[in-house]
């Protein structure tokens, strides 16, 4: 995990299994950081982001997170949005992105 | 100083429209900086509660902020943006300007912008003129209700 500065609009942890815990808000500030920590973790394992703390993202966030599912696919493998939020889902309603990204809920990640 | 905390209620008991009455609109003028966007939801969800908005309704107002924000900020050239506020019952218009020497009003990169813009705000507009980059979004509450039409009231 990279310095925590308190005018940073997100954290990002990287939790067991390499999965990439998001905290806050993916805007167009947070959207940068989360680039640039999730492109210091990037392998042929699909890019799991545990979406479940992120309060708010805005289309500037999802662009990022599209580039990110852009990159994986280059590499062969996809992105993967782990207990994404209310805000998160809604946004991806809004724009009909949700097919580009595995989705798995609550549920799903717990069985594993 | 009478340090009375009364709502801004005329004598006969009508409320004036913020953004008229109370001497409206609110110019939020920020750098051009990414890390501008929660200053600009801050103030915005403020001016949302005053309009006596839901939280839900709040929520929806900093998302369409931060749309207009972070557009200006990616595909204008100026080192400042300009953001206004006029608040009315239930009601928040957001006009943002920023200089902008060339802009594409229906190019790819503002497309999921404009696709936000338009399922959240009940009206919004992208323009590009003399140089300015202009995007307005008005966001109605579900409770709003139109001002009854002029001479309808003595």
């Amino acid at each position: 995990m990279t310095g925590i500065d308190s005018s940073d609009p997100l954290i990002v942890r990287i939790a067991a299994d390499d999965v990439i815990v998001v905290i806050g808000e993916i805007d167009l500030a947070g959207g940068s950081i989360l680039e640039a920590a999730v492109a210091e973790h990037e392998s042929e394992r699909p890019v799991v982001l545990d979406l479940e703390a992120v309060a708010f993202v805005d289309s500037s966030g999802l662009r990022s997170l599209l580039g990110m599912r852009r990159r994986a696919s280059e590499r062969g493998t996809l992105v993967v949005l782990r207990n994404p939020s209310a805000e998160v889902l809604r946004l991806l309603e809004i724009t009909g992105t949700g097919d580009q990204f595995s989705i798995e809920s609550g549920s799903e990640s717990d069985a594993e | 100083m009478s340090g009375e905390t009364t709502s801004p209620e005329r004598v006969d008991g009508s409320r004036p429209e913020f953004g008229s009455a109370t001497g409206g609109p609110v110019m939020l003028q920020v750098p051009s900086d990414a890390r501008m966007g929660r200053v600009a939801r801050l103030a915005a969800s403020s001016l949302a509660a005053m309009a006596r908005m839901t939280i839900d309704e709040l929520e929806d107002v900093k998302i369409v902020v931060s749309e207009v924000l972070a557009a200006l900020i990616e595909h204008g050239d100026g080192d400042d943006i300009t953001i206004r506020f006029d608040v009315a019952d239930h009601r928040l218009d957001v006009s943002g300007y920023t200089t902008a020497i060339e802009f594409a009003v229906d190019g790819a990169e503002i497309a999921l912008s404009a696709t936000v813009l338009a399922a959240i705000a009940s009206e919004h507009s992208i323009g590009h003129r003399e140089g300015q980059l202009l995007i307005r979004a008005t966001y109605l509450a579900s409770t709003h209700e139109d001002p009854p039409a002029s001479g309808a009231s003595a």
